[in-house]
């Protein structure tokens, strides 16, 4: 799966954009499948639920779909996309908090795919499996905001001029959200990394 | 600098979006300071980790499928009128499926609420619920006197007939008393 700009080539997706600006829809299932993988992904992080993601995923490509005509190119595609997603999940969340609907979090995820096992010593992969999860259920404990920023910044990989294009903040707020979310992970999480 | 400021930078340092001379700034710190390069490997010791535990693949589906429903959907946008939410947009169809979950999830009371309030809207709105209201003086029905006077059961029963009510059931409702209104003196 590829992150941010190594999916880059920003100027396909922009003679994509302007096709599918002139109505083009073959154009847009091109953008669909190149990005799909990685709006199921984020919306998975974002929502830590596995329930929604399909639905929400359709939702952010057709809101896509609809509002692409007024998207002036003042960013890249991605963050554009990134951003319709992050503010879908955030008024799902919303939703699901106002009419009292609480999923379980995930709490059983699947492995991660480079788990750095050591076949000689089977007790450091089981402090390490049970380290990953005390991050992922950690992250899942931040709030919103920070999540988020972590999300992108550190599974997305995006810099931080772009996550102030997604979440329409300054820089200033990125960089602060940041250094709040990491030291509330490492205070949390101190006693795994002695 | 102090070492809470110089922790500030940290972040963007292991990002590499610190500015040039915040870097040299930081550089400089951290050659004086072992407690903040301590800080600084717990951090990217920490961020190491968790990209590793988050590097997780979503729940896989299948890239067709999803193209085409998501392509079906387009079409279906282009080409039909939807339902519409009061805000004139189309409600996205987890709400669907979120809203009958909580009908048929565990807040039922939500369901039962919804439905007295239909049940008393009902009421509000039956037009036998407030008689006076619906009675209209017999000049209304009749354009005179006369005719009022010539015909003065039919004029009962005329006003009774426009509001769909039986003197019986008038009579149920108490509403007797009302049809003074229509009386009228000989």
């Amino acid at each position: 799966m590829l992150w941010g700009k190594e999916l880059g080539s920003t100027e396909s997706d922009k003679v994509l954009v302007e096709r599918c600006r002139k109505g083009d829809s073959a154009a847009f299932e091109m953008l669909v499948l190149k990005y799909q993988q990685n709006i199921f992904h984020l919306i998975y992080h974002l929502t830590n639920s596995g329930e929604h993601v399909e639905d929400l995923a359709q939702d952010v490509f057709l809101k896509a779909f609809k509002a692409i005509k007024g998207f002036r190119g003042d960013s890249c595609f991605y963050t554009w996309l990134y951003r319709i997603a992050v503010n879908t999940c955030r008024n799902f969340m919303k939703f699901q908090r106002k009419h009292h609907i609480y999923e379980p979090i995930d709490d059983n995820p699947p492995e991660p795919d480079d788990m750095h096992y050591h076949p000689q010593d089977p007790v450091h992969s089981l402090e390490t499996k049970e380290l990953f999860r005390e991050i992922d259920r950690t992250i899942s404990s931040l709030n919103p905001e920070y999540r988020t920023v972590i999300i992108l910044r550190d599974i997305k990989e995006l810099s931080y001029d772009e996550i102030a294009q997604v979440l329409g903040c300054p820089i200033g707020t990125v960089r602060s959200r940041l250094f709040r979310a990491r030291t509330e992970l490492k205070n949390k999480l101190k006693a795994y990394l002695v | 600098m102090s070492c809470s400021r110089m922790q500030s930078l940290l972040c963007s340092f292991i990002d590499d979006e610190l500015g040039p001379r915040d870097t040299e700034t930081l550089l400089l710190h951290l050659r004086a300071c072992p407690s903040c390069r301590e800080e600084l490997e717990e951090l990217r010791t920490l961020q190491q980790f968790h990209k590793r535990a988050l590097a997780r693949k979503a729940t896989p589906v299948s890239s067709s499928a999803f193209t085409k429903k998501v392509m079906a959907a387009v079409q279906r946008q282009d080409a039909e009128t939807h339902p519409a939410d009061a805000a004139g947009e189309v409600l996205p169809s987890w709400r669907w499926h979120a809203a009958w979950g909580a009908f048929a999830g565990g807040r039922r009371w939500i369901a039962a609420s919804i439905a007295a309030a239909a049940v008393a809207v009902v009421v509000v709105l039956n037009p036998f619920s407030s008689p006076e209201q619906n009675l209209r003086p017999v000049s209304e029905l009749k354009t005179t006197a006369a005719e009022v006077a010539a015909e003065p059961d039919d004029i009962i029963e005329h006003y009774l007939t426009e509001h769909a009510t039986s003197v019986a059931e008038a009579r149920l409702a108490g509403w007797v008393d009302s049809l003074q209104f229509v009386s009228y003196s000989k």
